[in-house]
């Protein structure tokens, strides 16, 4: 690399940092992307038809992987050996990291739906939060574009915040399958929509991409490319361009800057020697991971002790999170029933979009949520499957018969809301805690608002109705009563909001497309400039925003402004 | 039973009470229970073999940890499996299909779930067995089925661990059973292939099932 001068410098390689390798690399701007996981190839790393049975305890999650030994997630988790991070008193929260090529978009749910247009303007609304500085309009063409390169399935409702696809982006879902129909029968009397849901899975052939062949659990990666990694689809891809070159094991600690503090490199640690490097380019993009990349910023004090792009003070405020509530029923009128190939695409055919937009005034609580379906029927049974036998008195004769008939009954769902930023949720520089690189660790502080609470109660109550009128019988029977059992902060691995988007330099960090008002040359391209977190998973939005903000950044480095 | 020697030593006791009982045609599990011993409390050393890691090999997994159970604790456990769930018609026993040794590698494992199934575990087999020897005199694995039966329904009624000692050897049994090949097989599972084109969905039988369910509960399926 040393005669090869990059035009950029990319921090992360997740849909954000992909993304703008993409968009960028393809352009022909030279891309250095900067990783601080290991290489990560799913075509030779993914146990596509694995047995469970084949693993360790039978695949069982344990400390060392979390959601399971098969699972796509390389040296991460809620903790990270190395690399800790504090919690203030009196907080709860979980921070998922995974340290690999491709980062959190190897093992993720793949519900991509768009925000819409409510969602852009929350303040505007209901007096709470702040409005974006775009609306859905601004992104719309963007989604398009980043469906149509995704691969998404899905089907339109007509909602007024649940905005169309047009009909040549999406392509066609699975039909659902029997306890998904049977619970489409419950929400179609309760006048609840369920539809199926827009996910990143493609059961069409797509850019040398295989369509789904609806087997393997899509946790563990896709070796055939018939789900959405960073990897396969956007830097594979970019990479072949010729202008974009990664380096993986690359913790980066600092943005540089120079004399008139333009932002003009990176400071970064080899983890593999443990040396200290630096890398200089014309532009730096922050897509390192909402908290990640707000350390980064807290961490880089070449211009001011408060760090970098600060100049609102923003920076790790605002911190959200998605609300979520679970829970399960076993459902004994799906006993004994006729068996087929349940596989389907793996994730639930199904969802329930939110449905009551302009009921909040009588609902109590403002903002929407939407439900989200599962079951043990959705692939090769897991050692979960022994817990049917808690139902059984006994053991011995007449298990077998038990164990062979509740197979395939139990009905879970999932509720995911939205959480309206508070001043109580926020991270900040541990003054003492540091990673083994010795680099300043985050200190997470939350609590939920009045209305988060309320959110969750109507969740539980609503999903319990649901489980109830299919004769449901809850897997864990305190669900009956409230208050919900609310997700800690972080849980539900959608954090955003950390250097947020504005219409000012004054209450903000970046414009909406992502560029540092304080700092030039500097570029956020991750879920910290969102600056609400809707009910709808960031994932499919970042990379919109990420697509647009380097388009942007490509007409300015061709005005020769970078 | 009052007159029960205190003196004596509390096996030979036990025995002693099992054959007055055996004569005179008390039933065994229910006179016994109520003086059933204590549930052994015993912390069985730890292991400590490392882990997988947090980034092992995915496509040939292999177990790291040396498996730590006596040739004795595995008869007793492969004795308890087969009782848990046992064989039937073309369906093996448990033991037939190594569902024991799995129960090996589960309380040799060294994640903190794991490690506190093994405390759990090795004081019931200890129990298990210390009853098979005091009622009958031989190994658990060694007794006719309704002998292990009547000991593990009674392992259930000693207190709290006891009960989560059946509990947790019924998941242990069961999980790693239904998802051996020969119980993926009879629970019925049909999947895990490959798919040409779109998929599916259900069968006719599957519908026919569905809509019956659906009558009565007085829902409708709209269509799919």
């Amino acid at each position: 690399m040393a005669d090869w001068q990059p035009d950029v410098i990319v921090v992360g390689s997740g849909v954000g940092g992909s993304m703008a390798a993409y968009a960028l690399g393809r352009a022909g701007v030279k891309v250095a992307v900067y990783e601080a996981g290991r290489h990560y190839d799913p075509e030779t790393e993914t146990p596509m038809m694995n047995w469970d049975r084949e693993a360790p305890l039978r695949a069982v999650g344990t400390p060392d992987k979390p959601f399971g030994y098969y699972d796509a997630t390389v040296d991460g988790g809620w903790e990270v050996p190395g690399e800790p991070y504090t919690v203030g008193e009196g907080s709860k929260f979980m921070w998922w990291r995974s340290r690999m090529l491709g980062g959190r978009t190897n093992h993720w749910a793949r519900h991509v739906p768009r925000f819409g247009p409510l969602d852009f303007k929350p303040y505007s609304r209901d007096g709470r939060g702040v409005d974006w500085p775009i609306g859905y309009d601004d992104l719309k063409p963007w989604y398009d574009r980043a469906e149509m390169l995704m691969g998404v399935i899905g089907e339109n409702i007509d909602l007024p915040n649940v905005p169309d696809s047009p009909a040549h982006v999406r392509q066609p879902p699975p039909v659902p399958r029997v306890p998904e129909l049977l619970l489409k029968a419950a929400c179609d009397e309760m006048d609840i929509p369920c539809i199926a849901p827009p996910r990143a899975v493609i059961t069409r052939p797509l850019n040398g991409r295989q369509a789904c062949f609806y087997a393997s659990p899509c946790d563990r990666g896709c070796s055939i490319g018939a789900n959405f990694q960073a990897v396969t689809v956007l830097l594979a891809p970019a990479l072949k361009t010729g202008n974009v070159r990664v380096t993986t094991d690359a913790m980066v600690a600092e943005v540089l800057t120079d004399k008139d503090g333009r932002a003009n490199g990176i400071r970064y640690v080899d983890k593999k020697s443990g040396e200290w490097r630096e890398a200089r380019a014309r532009a730096v993009v922050l897509a390192a991971s909402a908290c990640e990349s707000a350390r980064i910023l807290l961490n880089s004090k070449s211009r001011s002790p408060n760090g970098l792009a600060n100049g609102s003070g923003q920076v790790g405020r605002n911190l959200t999170d998605t609300v979520g509530v679970g829970l399960g029923a076993q459902i004994p009128a799906l006993e004994g029933r006729p068996r087929y190939n349940e596989d389907g695409i793996y994730f639930a055919h199904v969802y329930m979009p939110w449905w009551l937009d302009n009921e909040h005034q009588r609902l109590g609580f403002p903002r929407g949520y939407h439900l989200e379906v599962w079951g043990d029927w959705s692939r090769h049974p897991q050692m979960g499957v022994g817990y049917h036998s808690n139902a059984f008195q006994g053991f011995g004769k007449g298990l077998r018969e038990h164990m062979r008939r509740t197979f395939g009954t139990t009905v879970g769902m999932a509720g995911r809301g939205e959480m309206i930023p508070n001043d109580n949720c926020y991270c900040e520089l541990d003054p003492a805690a540091k990673d083994r690189w010795g680099i300043p660790a985050l200190r997470f502080h939350w609590k939920w608002g009045e209305a988060e609470l309320a959110q969750a109660e109507h969740m539980r109550t609503t999903m319990v109705s649901l489980l109830d009128r299919i004769g449901g019988k809850l897997l864990d029977p305190s669900d009956a009563q409230g208050p919900a059992k609310i997700s800690a902060g972080g849980e539900m691995i959608h954090e955003l909001g950390t250097a947020r988007m504005g219409a000012s330099a004054k209450d903000s960090v970046v414009n909406s497309f992502g560029r540092a008002w304080d700092v030039p040359g500097l570029y956020l391209m991750d879920g910290s400039i969102m600056p609400s977190n809707p009910d709808k998973n960031p994932t499919l939005s970042i990379m919109a925003l990420a697509w647009r903000g380097s388009a942007q950044l490509l007409r300015r480095s061709k005005r020769g402004e970078l | 039973m009052s007159d029960t020697p205190i003196t004596v030593d509390r096996r030979v006791t036990l025995k002693w009470m099992f054959g007055a009982m055996a004569a005179s045609g008390v039933p065994v599990s229910g006179a016994y229970a109520a003086q059933a011993p204590a549930w052994p409390q015993t912390s069985p050393a730890p292991v400590s073999a490392p882990g997988y890691g947090t980034d092992p090999t995915l496509m040939e997994p292999v177990v790291p940890w040396p498996k730590t159970l006596t040739e004795a604790q595995l008869k007793t456990t492969a004795a308890l499996c087969d009782t848990i769930l046992p064989a039937e018609g073309k369906w093996p026993a448990p033991s037939a299909v190594g569902i024991h040794q799995f129960i090996d590698e589960w309380v040799s494992a060294p994640y903190p779930e794991q490690r506190g199934d093994r405390a759990l575990l090795l004081n019931g087999f200890a129990w298990v067995e210390a009853e098979a020897s005091s009622r009958h005199g031989k190994n658990y694995a060694a007794l006719p089925e309704p002998a292990r039966t009547a000991i593990l329904t009674d392992a259930a009624k000693v207190d709290a661990n006891g009960a989560r000692f059946v509990e947790r050897m019924k998941f242990l049994t069961t999980g790693a059973y239904y998802t051996s090949e020969q119980g993926v097989e009879e629970i019925g599972y049909v999947g895990n292939v490959a798919i040409d084109g779109d998929y599916p969905g259900p069968t006719p039988e599957a519908f026919a099932h569905l809509d019956q369910v659906l009558a009565k509960m007085n829902l409708k399926r709209k269509s799919g």
